[in-house]
């Protein structure tokens, strides 16, 4: 077995699936085992990591964040239609009325059609009576691009929590033909 | 603690994180607030070590929790929020990395007292020099500059197994891959990190 190989299998936490071989090799192999310890020693020089706390503030900092933003976020849907609303209603007010008088015209006018008017099919003659642009075909309505991967987004899969958290620990000095893999459960972080 | 204490206190956290989880899916505020006040140290703690910047990671978390209150109608594990939780944090982590594409400048003083005040790591700090405070600044700036020096996705593996603890099969849940490639990620970070911490290992 190549030493890589050797190694990568040292990482291994189910020691049931590691082959024998690999036991084998870190017995004859010393620069492995040298390895495992530098390795372990690096492990224990990670777990300082765990020791920088978050401020005691973060907790209090946080929670109003996350609640602010959430109240943000409901009131800019609520907000958006009360900002927008007086916007768009005289527009559409307008619009209204100018398309209920440019109606009541038009019914007037096809109600009693000259003879020199020209009879055209019935969309034909509201194209006209619209200024001579005739309706757009409705455009195939399409979410905003996030919106849409938002929506065919898959569920998030459902986990099983593990019950308590270790990390393996190798290269230990204890380290007698295969008797260098130790687990080591650590507490909360 | 013992393994059946552990496994005790594993069920009964999980059991109230899926009682918030109701609450807070019925629009119940209160109640996620407090999935947030349960969750938030070691949320923060995964999001600051791989991005190795304090102000990014409160971002990023405060993010994360967003995200997750939005997702809540698609979470379905009863016993499980903190590993889903876990998996919302890594990819808003890698996406304000991915978005931002600089290496984040590192704070320093972030070492705890507690860390200072450990007889084992004194020992290990001060046998090197008298200058103990220098010292620890030293060991801490290399550290993070090392850790920061990895891949995400190599940084990622590290992060959740040699700091935050969590077994490979439940990393390869979290990242979405096997736990085949969690190995040989964790292999190669840990190749790496030899040569760039020798000084400290040796
Ligand atoms: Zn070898």
């Amino acid at each position: 077995m190549k030493c890589r190989r050797a190694r990568m299998w040292a990482l291994s936490e189910n020691r049931a699936e590691r082959p024998a071989s690999v036991d084998r090799h870190f017995a004859e192999c010393e620069a492995c085992r040298a390895w495992l310890e530098r390795d372990e020693r690096l492990v224990r020089l990670l777990a300082w990591k765990r020791h920088e706390q978050p401020s005691p503030y973060l907790e209090t900092r946080l929670s109003a964040r996350v609640r602010e933003a959430l109240a943000a976020e409901r009131d800019a849907r609520g907000a958006r239609w009360a900002e927008w609303f007086p916007t768009l209603a005289a527009p559409i007010a307008r619009f209204g009325l100018a398309a209920i008088f440019i109606g009541m015209v038009t019914f007037q006018f096809l109600a009693e059609p000259s003879s020199t008017a020209p009879v055209g099919a019935p969309a034909e003659r509201a194209a006209v009576s619209f200024g001579g642009f005739a309706p757009a075909p409705a455009a195939p309505y399409r979410l905003h691009p996030e919106a849409e991967r938002i929506a065919i987004a898959p569920p998030l899969p459902a986990w099983t929590e593990h019950s308590s958290l270790s990390i393996t620990n190798f290269g230990s000095p204890e380290f007698s033909g295969g008797g260098f893999y130790r687990r080591v459960s650590y507490g909360e972080p | 603690m013992t393994d059946e204490r552990a496994h005790a206190q594993a069920a009964e956290t999980a059991g109230e994180d899926a009682r918030l989880v109701e609450r807070a899916r019925q629009g119940d505020v209160a109640a996620f607030d407090d999935l947030v006040r349960r969750h938030h140290g070691r949320i923060y703690a995964l999001v600051y070590h791989m991005l190795g910047h304090r102000e990014d990671a409160e971002d990023v978390t405060q993010a994360a929790f967003l995200r997750a209150y939005r997702a809540l109608p698609h979470f379905r594990g009863a016993a499980a929020f903190s590993s889903w939780m876990y998996r919302i944090a890594v990819n808003t982590a890698l996406n304000h990395i991915k978005q931002r594409r600089r290496r984040a400048a590192l704070s320093l003083d972030d070492l705890a007292p507690a860390a200072a005040l450990d007889p084992a790591f004194r020992e290990m700090v001060t046998r090197r020099s008298p200058d103990r405070d220098a010292q620890v600044s030293e060991l801490q700036r290399k550290l993070n500059e090392a850790l920061q020096s990895l891949s995400e996705k190599h940084r990622t593996v590290v992060v959740l197994h040699d700091i935050q603890g969590i077994p490979h099969d439940e990393i390869a849940r979290i990242m979405g891959c096997s736990e085949g490639t969690v190995r040989s990620r964790l292999f190669y970070a840990r190749q790496l990190l030899q040569s760039l911490l020798s000084e400290f290992i040796r």
